[in-house]
């Protein structure tokens, strides 16, 4: 049986890297990626799984990292917003202005993210369902919409 | 080339789409120490006793501190806010009192720990409540504050915090040229600014005195006058520093937790010190939008033409006035909506109230404001059979017409509010006169139109400045000190640097923090004051570089700096190209062939501080309060449910007059995204409170904000009158997208359902129970 | 973050999880099980709870089920409400766990910890409790595993004794071939709590209903059923069901006023919808 009954090392496998680290058992996904291992790309908003902002992608799912023990993410593969370079999705976003402060943007990223793996074909009731687990304050989330449509039309054709 | 007008991406968006942006709790320092406050859970109650004794044995805990800590009162306009709460607590969420820990952990355990004795008072829960005979009072001795910027009049013995006064023209003749009039009351609850990035604030105080914030502020350089004043620190010592902000609305404008953070710091030594809103905290505990209540009385001609507003409205300032008294001056200056009336009288009141204290809002209180006078415009409308759009049309104000405050208006300073008007029309398909259609079954669609107008409130001495260096390549950086929390502000500026130096875009770099050591004080990132002044600065700063430029390659060209322009990174002869010189080889000074060196570093600068604005006289309201204004049109359709009275948001439009859109995608954003904020206060959120003041919305769960799939589809357009002392004509539009959206669903609304919505959120709950009474 | 110290068990076997919960339990310390742990650590984080040990019970074979057998189906406790829409073995259940939280959170809520927690809609035991006769519960405790008819220790509040925990839910297949529909109502947005839910099915014998968000916890009513069956048109038998439930909640999401006006209106939908 797996324990952590005291802060203890573990290992992470976080955007395909073994990462050490040693989290105190009650500590969040969320707080470890952050506060040990440097990747902020996961932000904080409601911490109570409201807002998104901190989803990151464990084992092909969004998952809302306030949501998920450190411990139990353990053997799992993460996935966040560092681990996506030059895809098409972000590129889409890019160009349909799909954020203003920025701050939501990882979250939404993330989820659409999987959505694209998961949903290839995704139609539009698939991709509001997905995405409206996140918040945005400042776009009119027409913009979000548009870039993950765009990325996935993208996608579809190639 | 040409730069403004392009829809150019964000300076920083590579950043944002991968997480690399840092906002402000991205940057963390080993070693440094928390701070958890401990907070109010009653609206109104004296403070008996504060326990601490147990949290201060608990591990980790190296100071706690109360009230009785603290020896002075904040406030912006009147000082009136102690940091932590002293003798008793106002609002629910208040701080009492603060630890600091080593370890995040520790600091939450202990303050969990922390005992507070508490005996429960009266609340005032609304403005009205709290002008009522009797009414508990907030403040015992309102009167007696030091006022630190005027004007403001609180009155000891009652809950009135400031009133502000309109009187213009002639009453009595304005009612009796009217034929008919309306009267309403109107209730609109506060709302918070819900920026998806919470408040917080770092301090350090190193051993040479220097103070050092870090922090999510709109206003660093606020924080830095302020924290100056309050603790006796030469400016020069206080360093303030605002990375990339994540979301702002107005609510990061105020000085909150980086007063409290500096506290926290100086208790421990001046160690390095962060505090940071819980999301229900930054609900709770940190200023909200203001909630509003209004009388209004609108009389007009048989034709239409409006003769005479009589207009009351009373803020819920909640329990500290931070800029409240700013926000009643900027509603009265322009309470009666884009019109023309010859004849007003208005008082605006802040009234203290057991909620969260208020500050600003996008809009600065126009949002509310709005919602009043084009309901009541609408029911005008309605009285006379006029059509909603004809009424505005017919009484939008012109140039010649005189504001509230009695600014005579030109065409630039107003734009041109019957252009937009009319491109509303062509928008929407509108046809005059139409009764809302049913569609099949329950379903009835209605439009719903609005107008507003707002200008820039701001100090009559606000400033803002730049500053461009170059890099021997002969690239520019460019310094400002507004800060960019989403509205685009350093793209704006560099593409008005661009355009001026007719250089690329990718020429201009930019640092998207901060920092009051480096960066020219911009007054504060508010008002959708940015694009113009730190505009104006930067062409300030962008000639000043030309000039030296020209000066330089004058010698080297051997002519007249006069002969010369400046293009593509290069300064040649007009009449002659091929005869040029490279920024390059010029802007770390220029070295002839055998070796000598002339003119050094070019750098420019540029600064602008607004002109011709006068504070609004006490009696009348005589004044010039901003420096110019923007207009538009808005419109709401709905798709009603007569069954069950649920409804869907279909369309939401918007034409604002720009003056010219410097950006396109991003101002087409800017008003999408206000949009979405305004129909989510009209039809969901609200601060909510109960009987005793408690507040029930302190989390994402509770304060509901629109999602994906909620929203309608948008359509944006611009009419382009330019404001000629604006940077290539651009007027502020930021915050307008807002402005006129509650009021138009409400108006879409209220002729769907044949009922008049007054009030907000308007949920099909609220529509049913107009509608029926409540009665099954 | 969540200040208190707890900590984390990954049992791999039923006995495993109750024998170590019984020993945290004679040390007097406070555990907890875990399923998608979304209740626990939001809680946590506010300090409502401060737990000494949670035990994480998904790496649990018997938990992880998720079957359709010739005759039965197998919903195992710490099977993700999206994972339950996602294969879809009983579209009434989809239907009514599909409308819980929001998408990425239901990649997190487990069926065991939706019906375990102290959120009281519990809207995925709706379409359970209407099949109450002939559902089962396997329950894992001191004595090892036992399955059960749901309604001995369900009543729209779970009753389990000490140490005990659930490790899945089943069906007949045959819950599959009546006709039914579940429809959640809300104050105005997609994503929130319920003002209530309403999950209905039709069989020859006559409509059974369950409901969510109408009083305190979830509950399903014979006389109710009787009602919903009867020969009055639609509305009727919508007043006169709704005039059965009392005290209906009044709360921030609706008064109890406005809730009794949407049941009305939403049950004669329903009833329609199933072929009444």
């Amino acid at each position: 049986m797996l324990s952590y009954p005291e802060p203890g090392p573990l290992t992470l496998n976080v955007n395909g890297d073994m990462l050490s680290l040693t989290p105190r058992p009650a500590d969040t996904l969320l707080y470890s990626l952050r506060q040990e291992l440097g990747l902020t790309g996961a932000k904080p908003g409601c911490e109570n799984g409201d807002c998104g902002a901190c989803t990151v992608m464990v084992d092909g799912l969004p998952i809302k990292s306030c949501l998920m023990l450190t411990a139990e993410a353990e053997g799992r593969e993460i996935r966040t917003v560092e681990g996506l370079n030059n895809t098409v999705l972000q590129d889409a976003f890019m160009d349909a202005w799909a954020f203003q402060c920025g701050y939501c943007t990882s979250g939404f990223l993330m989820t659409a993210h999987a959505l694209m793996e998961r949903e290839p074909e995704a139609d539009e009731a698939t991709i509001v369902e997905w995405l409206r687990s996140n918040l945005c304050r400042c776009t009119g989330y027409e913009e979000i919409v548009q870039a993950v449509k765009a990325a996935l039309e993208q996608t579809q054709r190639s | 080339m040409s730069t403004v007008g392009e829809s150019v991406r964000r300076k920083e968006a590579p950043n944002k789409v991968t997480g690399r942006a840092k906002y402000n709790m991205d940057m963390q320092s080993p070693g440094t120490l928390f701070a958890e406050l401990v907070t109010s859970p009653h609206a109104h109650a004296r403070i008996r006793k504060i326990d601490t004794q147990n949290a201060s044995k608990m591990g980790g805990v190296k100071a706690i501190l109360t009230g009785d800590d603290v020896a002075f009162l904040c406030g912006e306009v009147l000082e009136d806010r102690p940091p932590l709460a002293k003798g008793k607590v106002r609002y629910f969420g208040e701080p009492v009192a603060m630890v600091v820990a080593t370890s995040e952990a520790d600091a939450i355990l202990a303050s969990l720990a922390i005992e507070v004795d508490y005996e429960m008072l009266g609340v005032v829960n609304s403005p009205l409540g709290g002008l009522e005979k009797n009414a508990p009072l907030v403040h015992e001795r309102a009167g007696d504050y030091v006022k630190a910027k005027p004007p403001v009049s609180p009155e000891s013995g009652t809950n009135i915090a400031d009133l502000a006064k309109i009187r213009k023209g002639d009453m009595a003749q304005g009612w009796k040229s009217a034929s008919v009039t309306v009267e309403a009351r109107f209730s609109l609850p506060p709302i918070d600014h819900a920026a998806m990035e919470t408040r917080s604030a770092k301090v350090e105080i190193l051993h040479d005195g220097r103070v050092l914030v870090q922090s999510t502020t709109q206003a660093p350089f606020e924080v830095q006058k302020l924290l100056s004043k309050y603790f006796g620190i030469k400016q020069g010592k206080v360093v303030v520093e605002t990375p990339l902000v994540g979301g702002a609305f107005g609510g990061k404008a105020t000085v909150q937790l980086e007063v409290l953070a500096y506290l926290a710091s100086k208790a421990v030594d001046g160690r390095l010190v962060q505090l940071v809103n819980s999301r229900e905290q930054d609900l709770a505990t940190s200023p909200v939008g203001t909630g509003l209540q209004a009388l209004i009385k609108l009389g007009a001609d048989e034709k239409g033409r409006l003769s005479a507003a009589e207009l009351t409205f009373w803020m819920d300032a909640g329990a500290y006035t931070d800029s409240s008294p700013r926000m009643a001056r900027a509603i009265a200056a322009e309470c009666t909506g884009p019109y023309r009336v010859d004849n007003v009288s208005c008082d605006t009141y802040c009234v203290y109230t057991n909620h969260t204290y208020a500050t600003a809002y996008r809009g600065f209180a126009h949002m509310p404001m709005t919602f009043c006078i084009e309901r009541a415009m609408d029911k005008l409308a309605k009285q006379l059979h006029m059509d909603p759009l004809q009424i505005r049309q017919l009484n939008a104000i012109q140039p010649g017409d005189t504001t509230p405050t009695q600014v005579t208006l030109n065409l630039s300073r107003l734009g041109d509010l019957r252009a937009c008007i009319e491109r509303m029309e062509t928008l929407l398909g509108w046809e005059p006169g139409k009764a809302p259609t049913h569609i099949s079954g329950d379903l009835v669609r209605a439009i719903g139109v609005s107008c507003f107008w707002k200008t820039s409130s701001s100090p009559q001495n606000a400033i803002s400045g730049a500053i461009i260096t170059f890099n021997q390549e002969g690239s520019m950086n460019l310094a400002t000190g507004a800060v960019e929390f989403g509205a685009g502000t350093k793209t704006t500026s560099a593409q008005i640097l661009a355009e001026r130096m007719d250089m690329s875009i990718d020429d201009v770099y930019i640092h998207s923090h901060v920092s009051t050591k480096v960066d020219p004080e911009h007054w504060k990132t508010v008002a959708s004051l940015s694009t113009f002044m730190v505009g104006r600065a930067v062409l300030d700063a962008a000639d000043d570089a030309i000039r030296q430029l020209k000066t330089l390659a004058a010698v080297i060209l051997r002519c007249s700096p006069k002969d010369l322009a400046v293009s593509q990174g290069r300064v040649y002869i007009k009449d002659d190209p091929t005869m040029n010189v490279a920024f390059k080889d010029i802007v770390h000074g220029y070295q002839y062939p055998e070796g000598n060196s002339i003119g050094g570093q070019i750098m420019g600068r540029g600064t602008y501080i607004v002109r011709h604005l006068s504070p609004l006289n006490p009696e009348d309201g005589e004044g010039r309060p901003g420096p110019s204004w923007t207009v538009g049109c808005q419109a709401v359709e709905v798709e009603l449910n007569q069954r069950d009275w649920t409804y869907r948001i279909l369309r939401a439009a918007t034409v604002i007059d720009a003056g010219r859109v410097i950006n396109p995608k991003g101002a087409r954003g800017m008003v999408m995204g206000g949009m979405c904020q305004g129909l989510g206060y009209a039809s969901r959120e609200a601060v909510r409170h109960d009987a005793e003041g408690h507040l029930l919305t302190n989390q994402l769960r509770t304060y509901k904000l629109m999602r994906v799939g909620e929203q309608p589809k948008y359509l944006v357009d611009f009419v382009e009158t330019a404001q000629i002392d604006a940077p290539y004509g651009a007027r502020a539009v930021g915050e307008h997208g807002v402005l006129g959206i509650p009021s138009a669903l409400a108006n879409a609304l209220s002729a769907a359902a044949g009922i008049e919505i007054d009030q907000l959120p308007a949920t099909p709950e609220m529509l049913w129970t107009l509608k029926t009474g409540g009665i099954l | 973050m969540i200040a208190s110290r707890f900590q984390y068990y990954r049992p791999e076997t039923l006995d495993e999880a109750c024998q170590l919960y019984m020993r945290l339990q004679e040390a007097k310390k406070m555990p907890l099980y875990y399923g998608g742990g979304t209740e626990i650590l939001t809680r946590a984080r506010e300090s409502a709870i401060r737990p000494d040990a949670v035990l994480d019970i998904k790496h649990i074979p018997e938990c992880r089920r998720l079957e359709m057998a010739e005759d039965t189906i197998v919903f195992g406790a710490a099977v993700t409400l999206d994972e339950i829409c996602r294969t879809n073995y009983w579209p009434l259940l989809s239907d009514a766990a599909g409308r819980v939280a929001d998408h990425t959170t239901r990649c997190k809520i487990t069926l065991g910890g939706h019906l375990a927690g102290t959120i009281p809609y519990r809207e995925a035991s709706l379409p359970f409790m209407i099949f109450a006769r002939d559902a089962k519960i396997t329950v894992q405790g001191p004595a090892g595993p036992r399955r059960i008819p749901l309604v001995q220790v369900y009543d729209g509040q779970l009753h389990l004794g000490s140490a005990e925990f659930v490790v899945d839910l089943s069906v007949p297949r045959s819950v599959r071939d009546y006709r039914g529909a579940s429809v959640k109502t809300t104050r105005i947005d997609w994503v929130d709590y319920p003002l209530f839910t309403v999950t209905m099915v039709r069989d020859s014998s006559g409509v059974r209903a369950a409901f969510s968000g109408v009083l305190a916890d979830p509950f399903t009513s014979a006389s109710i059923d009787k009602i919903l069956s009867g020969k009055a048109d639609l509305s009727q038998r919508a007043r006169e069901s709704v005039a059965q439930m009392n005290p209906i909640i009044d709360d921030l999401h609706g008064s109890s006023a406005y809730r009794r006006f949407r049941l009305t209106t939403v049950i004669s939908q329903l009833l329609q919808e199933i072929g009444e």
